[in-house]
């Protein structure tokens, strides 16, 4: 399964944003912390991996990985 | 909340990486910088990352995601005072994705730092015992009520000091470098996290960050009471001193002087218990 | 101590007297045997590297479609009887699903054509036999001394207290399906390749003693 680049900053656009509205949205007491928290175990983790395989992903085609002896 | 999460993870690593230059320095090696580690996890995530031909891929990765999200789940129970019990479900919920980054890869390597992960579950009884005689003292595991009573009296680590020793080690035994870190033992290359490389590495450091956070300020919160922000740093950092001198100092031990060891304790522990049972409750 | 340790539950689900509540504490163990059940239908297994050491040779183990069949199966019933056992409200319930998961865990790794493997199961198999004795006398303490095995009666701290004894039956019957001390066994079926299932046997093990932390706190 290939991503491409622009699909992964989307991921991580969106996991960035859910993340700061649903912080947002506790600290005007619209949600509960429980709320806040349950958004945030989910989103968060993904988040952190898109923006890694955001800013690791080149734009050409990339070099042939070492597969091993 | 998304700042503090963040920022969490980044100290969390950066006293990992006091703790790896003292133990250098104890050791009279230079050492690394001590943001080495923050820069180990972007090093990480700008390397190539693909999935091992062996490994059985939605594991592979699930993992790496489940490992930083139980994390983010105890430091909102922290930061919520929500129960001590959950924390330390999550703590021993570690050791399945301990097994899981072991044992998805396919490597033997991978697979006998997993296996290990399971013999030494040992470590983890200390921790309930601990947790049993602050419930004890306390009639509560709800963190705010563990605050709550030791404002009115005192700090726990005089009147349970035994159990803040045992915590010390449960943390120990975490801890890289360590007596008890069979897990990550050199003989196995990296033990459970040999092969997960490049972004899956990364995603580790994150979880690793924050599960330091996490364990030093519930150690902090449980044995010292209310501490306000700058105290709590101040304590994590002299708190990762002791445990850079506990792990500089001691070799890191067989795996079956290990278990050993942590047998021990939990025996002693059961037996201190039983002790508070019968004096602190009537 | 009478208020609830694992947290005030959210929800009931009423069954007349069986009945299924979520605190926070049993919803977090919940969710987690949930995503690893959930792990285990959709990832196919490694394939383990073998290597004779002393040697360069090395080679993958396969493991055959009907093997991975009956172990997936046996995988997701573990599961199932793990997440029973996270969020029932029944202390005999409790025990029925902590022995469907000692049951489950030798099933796992039956399927292995490996002898290690397949004598680790067998004696895992033997120490949770023997450990359903002191389960069930556990529950049976419980109910002859309360009156009652529903944990929401047991929570509100009207009834007759529970015997320790009760209490200690039950935790070395969970001890006896899997954590230290006797979890020797169940290392040694670690060796089985195929990650998804075998992460089970010990996950299963764990969410069950953390239960069982909960439940001898009530009453």
């Amino acid at each position: 399964m290939r991503m491409k680049k622009t699909m992964v900053a989307r991921i991580f656009w969106a996991g960035a944003g859910v993340c700061l509205i649903s912080s947002g949205l506790f600290f005007t007491g619209l949600i509960p912390l429980s709320v806040c928290a349950a958004v945030h175990v989910l989103v968060f983790p993904v988040t952190v991996l898109a923006l890694f395989f955001w800013w690791m992903a080149g734009q050409s085609g990339g070099d042939i990985p070492f597969i091993g002896y | 909340m998304i700042a503090e999460l963040v920022l969490a993870t980044l100290f969390g690593l950066l006293l990992l990486g006091i703790h790896r230059k003292l133990i250098a320095r104890i050791q009279r090696r230079p050492g690394p910088p001590v943001w080495q580690e923050i820069l180990h996890m972007l090093k990480f995530s700008f390397k190539t990352t693909w999935v091992p031909v062996t490994a059985s891929s939605t594991l592979f990765v699930a993992v790496v995601l489940i490992a930083i999200g139980i994390w983010t789940a105890a430091f909102y129970v922290l930061v919520s005072g929500g129960s001590l019990l959950v924390i330390l479900g999550i703590y021993m919920l570690h050791k399945i994705v301990e097994h899981g980054f072991g044992l998805s890869s396919g490597s033997p390597y991978g697979k006998y730092g997993g296996v290990r992960s399971v013999i030494s579950a040992a470590s983890e009884i200390p921790l309930f015992v601990s947790v049993a005689v602050i419930a004890i003292y306390t009639h509560s595991l709800d963190l705010y009520a563990i605050i709550e009573y030791q404002q009115v009296s005192g700090p726990l680590i005089v009147a349970a000091f035994p159990a803040a020793c045992a915590m010390f080690l449960v943390i120990l035994s975490k801890m890289p470098f360590g007596p008890f870190s069979i897990v990550e033992a050199k003989e196995l290359v990296s033990g459970y996290k040999t092969e997960h490389f490049g972004i899956w590495r990364a995603g580790l450091e994150v979880s690793n960050g924050l599960k330091t956070y996490v364990l030093l300020a519930v150690f902090l919160t449980v044995f010292f009471g209310p501490l306000t922000l700058p105290w709590l740093l101040t304590g994590m950092i002299l708190l990762i001193v002791l445990l850079a001198f506990s792990c500089a100092i001691t070799p890191m031990m067989s795996p079956f002087d290990s278990v050993t060891i942590q047998t021990m304790v939990t025996g002693l522990m059961l037996i201190y218990a039983a002790i508070v049972l019968l004096v602190v409750r009537p | 101590m009478s208020d609830p340790i694992g947290g005030v539950p959210y929800y009931i689900l009423e069954f007349g007297d069986e009945l299924v509540y979520f605190t926070p504490y049993t919803i977090t163990l919940f969710l987690l045997a949930l995503t690893f059940t959930v792990l285990v239908i959709i990832s196919r297994p490694e394939r383990q590297m073998d290597i004779a050491f002393g040697g360069d040779a090395y080679g993958t183990k396969e493991i055959s479609l009907t093997e991975l069949q009956f172990r997936r199966f046996m995988a997701i019933a573990c599961g199932l009887a793990s997440m029973g056992a996270m969020v029932t409200g029944d202390i005999f319930n409790f025990t029925l699903f902590t022995a469907m998961v000692g049951i489950t865990n030798v099933g796992i790794v039956a399927a292995v054509k490996s002898h290690h493997v397949q004598d680790a199961a067998f004696q895992y198999g033997l120490v949770a036999l023997c450990a359903t004795v002191p389960l069930f006398g556990g529950a049976a303490v419980y109910a002859a001394s309360t009156g009652s095995l529903s944990m929401i009666e047991l929570m509100k701290g009207t009834l007759p207290a529970v015997p320790l004894i009760a209490k200690a039956l039950l935790v070395i019957g969970v001890v006896g399906e899997g954590m230290a001390p006797f979890y020797a066994a169940k290392a040694e079926m670690f060796r089985a390749p195929g990650a998804p299932y075998v992460i089970m046997c010990s996950l299963s093990s764990l969410l069950i003693f953390l239960r069982v932390v909960e439940v001898v706190m009530l009453g």
